[in-house]
């Protein structure tokens, strides 16, 4: 709270001394509650052109290298995802955690409650989990450009327990580095870039198996394919 | 869950996130600030397939109508969901007293996960929830902000707004995006 007050104090005064705009014609109404801090700010249009520092961009830009696509053979690159853990609390994690001295199964779909990632893809490995662990699978892990938020709600509404973990790729880097990205950005369904529908199989972080569809389509990258190959 | 949120923000310095303010303001037209946006409402992908994926544009949201929209930085986090949206819930009966024709809740998140949250929160009747997906209609407002430290990408900050006819009465926008004091509903109904 003291910081938001100091906060309000500081960037109320570099407004006043750059502020030069008249207030327009509407006043907002002040609000009058206690121990609040100025909410003239809120009301004062600010020329905001004149307070660079505060502006950032909207985006997170990642270096703009073209990367190549993933495949068998290649080690993984590394990442940070997020997950919420069962105690409910938010964590990250890297792809070297998932995969370092393990077997791990990663799949990825474009979107948390799209049809076929919720009807087909997830729940096919929910269902093969216990035949995957058997054949030496160490972590079975479902990567998608969703936030960690949207993700544990899925996994809930899902009703997926612990075979499955369900990461976020929230900023897309992983998969970026994977270059698999999906853009989806100028078709209405609405998704913007996502990830390609994959299912890998990594040892140590190197890949022995992947199988990684054109798009969203779901022909080879599913539970039982992965099974055949182990 | 919102204190994870802001523990990782928490990285930058506390005044790159002092806001308050955006690009427009009382006065300004809405749909002029954001030209060419559309908004996708909050669907199934069956609805979604069955309407070909439309869009809505924002003069249809706004034009001849009283509206209040609040914006958050996410659906399924901590203080939209426990806080933001309830607060409007709770109120709807007064907005309508008050002869607004619509509340609407936007968020950068697509329209599918917009649409189970809605459905988990029990809101849909009350309120009309909307996928800003790409972030355009918040990036044309200068209403976004980055969360990438946060792992969230580009957002939204908390904002609500009471919008007459296309033009903006009253808009309240939070310092940071983790706080709830000026854009509940009870703050809004004072405005109208």
């Amino acid at each position: 709270m003291a910081t938001a007050t100091t906060t309000a104090a500081s960037f109320s005064t570099a407004v006043r001394r750059l502020c030069v705009s008249t207030s327009t014609s509407i006043r907002l109404r002040h609000v009058t509650t206690s121990a609040r801090p100025p909410t003239r700010l809120i009301s004062t249009p600010t020329p905001h052109r004149l307070l660079p520092l505060l502006r950032f961009s909207a985006t997170a830009s990642p270096s703009s290298t073209t990367v190549s696509t993933i495949s068998v053979g290649d080690k993984l690159p590394d990442a940070t995802l997020s997950y919420f853990g069962s105690d409910g609390e938010l964590k990250t994690i890297t792809i070297s955690d998932l995969t370092k001295g393990k077997k791990t199964v990663l799949f990825a779909v474009p979107g948390a409650f799209t049809p076929t990632c919720s009807q087909k893809h997830l729940p096919g490995f929910v269902e093969k989990a216990k035949e995957l662990k058997a054949k030496g699978v160490d972590v079975i892990a479902c990567v998608s450009v969703n936030d960690a938020f949207v993700m544990k709600a899925w996994k809930e509404d899902l009703k997926v327990g612990d075979e499955v973990l369900l990461v976020s790729d929230g900023n897309g880097v992983f998969t970026k580095a994977l270059g698999v990205e999906l853009d989806l950005s100028d078709k209405p369904v609405g998704l913007g870039v996502r990830s390609r529908r994959y299912s890998l199989l990594a040892e140590d972080g190197v890949v022995k198996v992947l199988n990684l569809e054109e798009g969203g389509s779901f022909t080879n990258s599913g539970a039982e394919d992965i099974l055949k190959a182990l | 869950m919102a204190s994870a949120l802001v523990r990782g923000a928490r990285r930058f310095p506390p005044a790159m996130w002092g806001r308050g303010f955006a690009k427009v303001a009382a006065g300004d037209d809405i749909v002029a600030a954001a030209p060419d946006v559309a908004l996708q409402k909050a669907r199934s992908w069956d609805e979604g397939v069955s309407s070909n994926f439309s869009t809505t544009p924002l003069k249809d949201l706004f034009q001849g109508k009283k509206v209040v929209i609040f914006g958050l930085p996410g659906a399924y986090t901590g203080v939209c969901s426990a806080q933001h949206v309830p607060s409007y819930q709770k109120n709807i009966d007064k907005f309508k007293a008050k002869g607004v024709n619509s509340v609407i809740c936007v968020a950068v998140n697509d329209p599918y996960s917009m649409n189970a949250w809605a459905e988990k929160l029990q809101a849909k009747d009350a309120i009309e929830f909307y996928g800003d997906f790409d972030g355009k209609f918040h990036k044309s407002l200068e209403l976004d902000i980055d969360l990438s430290a946060a792992l969230l990408g580009p957002r939204s900050h908390r904002w609500s707004a009471y919008v007459e006819d296309g033009k903006i009465k009253a808009l309240n926008v939070e310092k940071a995006p983790s706080e709830f004091k000026v854009s509940g509903a009870e703050v809004i109904l004072d405005q109208i």
